[in-house]
């Protein structure tokens, strides 16, 4: 990636978020094993920790990567000048979120989990993206001549919907809003759930086409429709609202379960580079994963029992930890070819092994509390036992982040250290 | 090269390892310490005072002269000599003369020693056997001035132990042998940095350390929270393992990686020793940092740049970073009583920037950018509230409480049996911001004024595992030091009297028809974990907890039970556990909810088994 200085820098910080974020997580696991440690860390708690390393996942991690990604579509790098702009844009991104790392340590939160934007960092966090979009925007006139008209109109309108998005986390960080909840659980509805989820699966539907892969799509425009579909429903469910034991709400979340096997379908159209073989796989598998549990999770009893468990906890790794970052994963060997593709192979086996331990002891944990809250304060060696094996999971995902950051682009001779 | 080095031996590194430990355990009890308080407490008037601490500090600057010109190991021996002679004057002496010319004899000798040391370890030892042996020397010098014997002894039994230091590094100056004058090319030794650079971080490193140090000395409270006496093991354990952390990080060349880690928690503990919340952090890393650098410093001069510059470069940087920079941080929090920010950020700056002179723009800007930020934010001054429940409700979103408590009850769920009846969803949703919560370490908090009193609550903040065993919760004691945990307190029983409505109408209609035999071993058990720490393993009402309760918890033993006695309709058995299952809305007794069957029955058994004895 020497000849793409911004899309590195982009993937290079996003691995460096990785490792921070997960060492947050690692002290959070230690402080629920050993809760005495926390009467040593003062001001510090548990609490504090919390947004760190869910904000740095989500927009650290997950982000930056798909940031490259941008940058890859709107070639970047073709220009010295839009390149700089592209890399500044990151360190930007970088900074703000170092900013709200500092804000959210001192108590500055916004209480809105994964939204805790507030203050001075708020508004760094919102330059940050004001700055990544002017470096697109640059690109776009740059390269204007070079695309045809349609690769400009497609460009054109992501730009115009990302003009939106630094005023929509404006609006949602707000303490004045919030989006419909179930009323059986306080958590989200199924519609919600669909909606967010629609999100994800126009990503998966791009990636290949935006990397311009070779091949012979078939039904693209019935993926189209289906998608337009299931947002018409979306929007209509989430209208009339409703709880997770009324049907419409269930089935509406089951609009998501075709796409466990049309995605597969839709990527196996193309022809994809051998070194992406193993993150496409994991993905997939991740995907089919999230989405038949996570609707399963919605069902009535089971709700019931696992809603406010670590249950919840498992769900959110096994989209973060596992299809997420297998999906970023596969974005940066996608964008960095082989070379990167053997960066992160030391570690892989061992990242996915971890998360599939994680996930299943906190299933396991959330099961049991689920039934029986007194579980969680009166059977403290269990808990105890099942937080260690977090721990332990932690540790190893620790480790290989900092393998996959420090070691690849620090540690040796790399050719973009 | 190989040839020019001195055969290294395990016993030469365990003697120069001595011979630091010794040096830096007199430097640290006698100058900083002992000799300070023997000077202040004699009477003698500011000026005279700053008189003879000057002399210490021009003696000082002096035998850093001194020794500059390669004198070999005679220097170090003589100074030694010196350091003890001037360690036993002051135990004896209390005239302002014969302090003063302690004062210069001690600058004179701790001078041309710290040179001599700093300069012949490259003599003695390879570099990275070295860094190691200083590194142990540093840690053990450090955790010896932190054995509660040594810190917590009176000044003039200080003045001898640091005598016994003095002598032990002279004794162990004789296990190394002496070697001639050096008269070498330039080293290419890694960390040869530029000098002055060099000097410049750690004047400001020394700057720091001695204006926080002066801080915390000269604050009661603040001594007690980070050198207390039951921290002192503590205070010693982190000495010796972060110097020893040290001498291998400087041994594998990360000489810039260590000072920059030691920048950064020293910066943050001389910031956070300002705020209560923050104190006993700052209390661990104080230590840390000054064990990184006091490491380096020793490494610096000789074993990280080459023997021929050693003596000089051991000069400058112990006459103007140690001599200097002590005398500026001491002079500093005299005039302003504090480490101001500024200043810290300014030091950090002048280290980043002497280690990473090189670094590209734009990381500089990045690093100037993050700290403008921590400087906004640390002064942005919070929306004023008038009432202690919307304070308290910020002090719930700054904490994060939300990420371990719901503030949401599922209707028709178990939750509504074990903290009450369900609100309204728009009720939560009209809180500003919505705190409902999405996962749960500990209780939901609905109703918890009905379920739970503002002292058991305060008591809980305190220590959790005091009242709940096996509790994940940690400690929120430090928001009492200022009001938060009052109103944090205020808010949580905002509700209280619909809170108590709500657990009396939960508690009413439970209504069992008979409470079966529990199991006694188990109840005992149960008993001592959550009922002892109120009333008393006896029963009697006086565990560990009752004084600071509202009203003296009731005598279970004794009676009389005046909330669980037999009703109407119900047996006493009945009414036991109910209080036991619910407690008692409106007072300190809580409930256990969460209990299963068995537990609650198990306890009323155990209580019924008392009003059988009786």
């Amino acid at each position: 990636m020497k000849d793409r200085p911004a899309i590195s820098c982009a993937i290079r910080h996003a691995f460096g978020w990785l490792f921070f974020a997960n060492l947050i997580g690692v002290v959070m696991a230690l402080l629920l094993v050993f809760p005495q440690a926390g009467n040593f860390s003062g001001g510090f708690t548990y609490g504090r920790w919390v947004p760190l390393h869910l904000n740095w996942q989500l927009y650290g991690w997950t982000s930056l990567p798909l940031i490259a990604w941008l940058f890859s579509m709107y070639e970047v790098d073709r220009f010295s000048k839009t390149s700089a702009w592209a890399k500044g844009a990151v360190a930007l991104w970088s900074l703000a979120l170092a900013c709200g790392g500092l804000s959210w340590l001192m108590g500055h939160s916004s209480g809105k989990i994964f939204l805790d934007w507030k203050g001075p960092a708020l508004w760094v966090f919102l330059a940050a993206q004001v700055g990544l979009w002017i470096a697109l925007a640059r690109a776009l006139r740059k390269n204007t001549g070079e695309w045809t008209s349609g690769a400009r109109l497609f460009r054109g309108l992501g730009l115009g919907l990302l003009a939106l998005v630094p005023f929509s986390l404006w609006l949602t960080t707000s303490p004045q809003t919030y989006p419909p909840i179930n009323p059986s659980t306080g958590g989200p509805t199924g519609a919600s759930l669909l909606g967010s989820t629609l999100t994800v699966v126009a990503l998966l539907l791009l990636l290949p086409r935006t990397f311009r892969l070779t091949g012979t799509p078939r039904s693209g425009r019935w993926y189209v429709a289906f998608w337009v579909f299931e947002f018409v429903a979306f929007i209509l469910l989430e209208w009339r609202g409703g709880t997770h034991r009324q049907i419409e709400q269930i089935l509406g979340l089951a609009l998501l379960i075709p796409w466990v096997w049309l995605i597969p379908r839709c990527w196996s159209d193309f022809t994809w580079p051998k070194e992406t073989v193993f993150w496409r796989r994991s993905a997939l598998l991740w995907w089919g994963a999230l989405v038949l549990l996570g609707w399963a999770d919605f069902l009535p009893r089971i709700l019931d029992r696992m809603k406010f468990t670590n249950g919840l906890v498992a769900h959110s790794h096994l989209a973060m930890a596992g299809f997420t970052s297998s999906y970023v994963l596969l974005v940066s060997v996608a964008l960095g070819g082989r070379k990167m593709s053997e960066l992160l192979r030391p570690g892989a086996m061992l990242w996915q092994g971890a998360v599939i331990v994680y996930v299943m002891a906190m299933i396991a944990c959330g099961w049991l509390e689920g039934a029986e809250y007194s579980w969680m304060s009166e059977m403290p060696l269990w808990r105890t036992a099942l937080y260690v094996v977090r721990l332990l999971c932690g540790l190893v995902m620790l480790g290989v982040s900092w393998q996959w950051w420090w070691g690849n682009f620090y540690g040796r001779k790399h050719d973009e250290a | 090269m190989v040839a020019e080095v001195t055969q290294s031996s395990r016993r030469t590194g365990i003697a120069a390892a001595i011979l630091v430990a010794g040096v830096y355990a007199y430097f640290l009890l006698f100058s900083q310490f002992a000799f300070l308080e023997i000077v202040q407490h004699a009477g003698f008037g500011e000026m005279r005072i700053k008189a003879v601490l000057g002399m210490m500090a021009a003696g000082g600057i002096a035998g850093a002269y001194c020794a500059q010109r390669d004198q070999g190991i005679r220097l170090l021996r003589m100074g030694l000599v010196g350091c003890m002679i001037a360690a036993m004057l002051s135990m004896m002496v209390h005239d302002l003369w014969s302090l003063g010319f302690a004062s210069l004899l001690m600058g004179l000798s701790l001078g041309s020693v710290t040179v001599c040391l700093a300069a012949l370890l490259p003599q003695w030892l390879p570099r990275k056997e070295g860094c190691w042996y200083v590194g142990i020397g540093t840690g053990l010098g450090y955790a010896l001035c932190n054995l509660p014997a040594v810190f917590l002894a009176t000044p003039q039994q200080q003045c001898g132990i640091a005598a016994v230091f003095a002598l032990v590094a002279f004794g162990a100056s004789w296990l190394l042998r002496d070697v001639a004058p050096l008269k070498r090319e330039v080293s290419k030794a890694p960390g040869n940095h530029r000098a002055v650079w060099v000097v410049l971080v750690f004047l400001a490193f020394v700057w720091m350390d001695s204006g926080a140090f002066y801080v915390i000395q000269h604050a009661p409270d603040l001594k007690k929270a980070t050198w207390g006496a039951e921290k002192l093991w503590i205070n010693a354990g982190l000495h010796f393992f972060a110097a020893v952390l040290a001498g291998w990080m400087l041994a594998r060349g990360q000489f810039r990686l260590l000072l920059c880690a030691a920048a950064v928690i020293l910066g943050a503990a001389a910031l956070w020793v300002n705020d209560v919340s923050t104190r006993v952090v700052a209390g661990y890393f104080y230590p840390v940092a000054v064990s990184f650098y006091s490491t380096a410093l020793v490494c610096w001069p000789g074993l990280l740049s080459g023997k021929t510059q050693a003596w000089q470069r051991a000069a400058w940087v112990f006459a103007i970073a140690g001599w200097i920079g002590s005398g500026l941080g001491i002079g500093m929090v005299e005039n302003l009583h504090r480490v101001p920010v500024w200043f810290v950020i300014v030091a950090c700056g002048v280290i980043l920037l002497g280690l990473f002179g090189g670094v590209k723009k734009g990381a500089w800007v990045m690093i100037l950018a993050l700290v403008g930020f921590f400087l906004l934010e640390n002064n942005s001054t919070p929306p004023s509230t008038t009432t202690a429940v919307e304070r308290g409700r910020q002090v719930y979103v700054a904490e994060g409480c939300i990420h371990c408590h719901s503030q949401y009850i599922r209707p028709q769920s178990m939750d509504e049996a074990l903290w009450g009846e369900a609100k309204k969803p728009s009720d939560a949703l009209q809180q500003r911001p919505v705190l409902i919560g999405n996962r749960r370490q500990g209780p939901d908090l609905t109703h918890v004024a009905g379920r739970r009193s503002a002292t058991w609550l305060r008591l809980h903040f305190l220590a959790p595992r005091d009242l709940v065993p096996d509790s994940v919760m940690p400690s929120y004691a430090h928001l009492f030091e200022d009001g938060r945990g009052a109103d944090l307190i205020a808010y949580l029983t905002r509700d209280i009297a619909d809170d108590i409505t709500a657990v009396q109408q939960l508690s009413q209609a439970w209504q069992p028809a008979s409470v079966a035999q529990g199991d006694v071993v188990l109840g005992k058990r149960l008993y001592s974990q959550h009922c002892a720490v109120c009333h008393g393993y006896d029963g009697r009402g006086q565990g560990m907890l009752a004084a600071q309760l509202t009203k003296a918890p009731a005598n279970l033993a004794e009676g009389p039970w005046m909330w669980s006695a037999k009703r109407d309709g119900e047996s006493e058995a009945v009414s036991i556990a109910r209080v036991v299952r619910f407690g008692i809305p409106g007072t300190d007794m809580p409930g256990h909810e969460t209990w299963t069957s068995e537990q609650w029955q198990a306890v009323t058994s155990y209580l019924l088994q008392w009003r059988g004895e009786k």
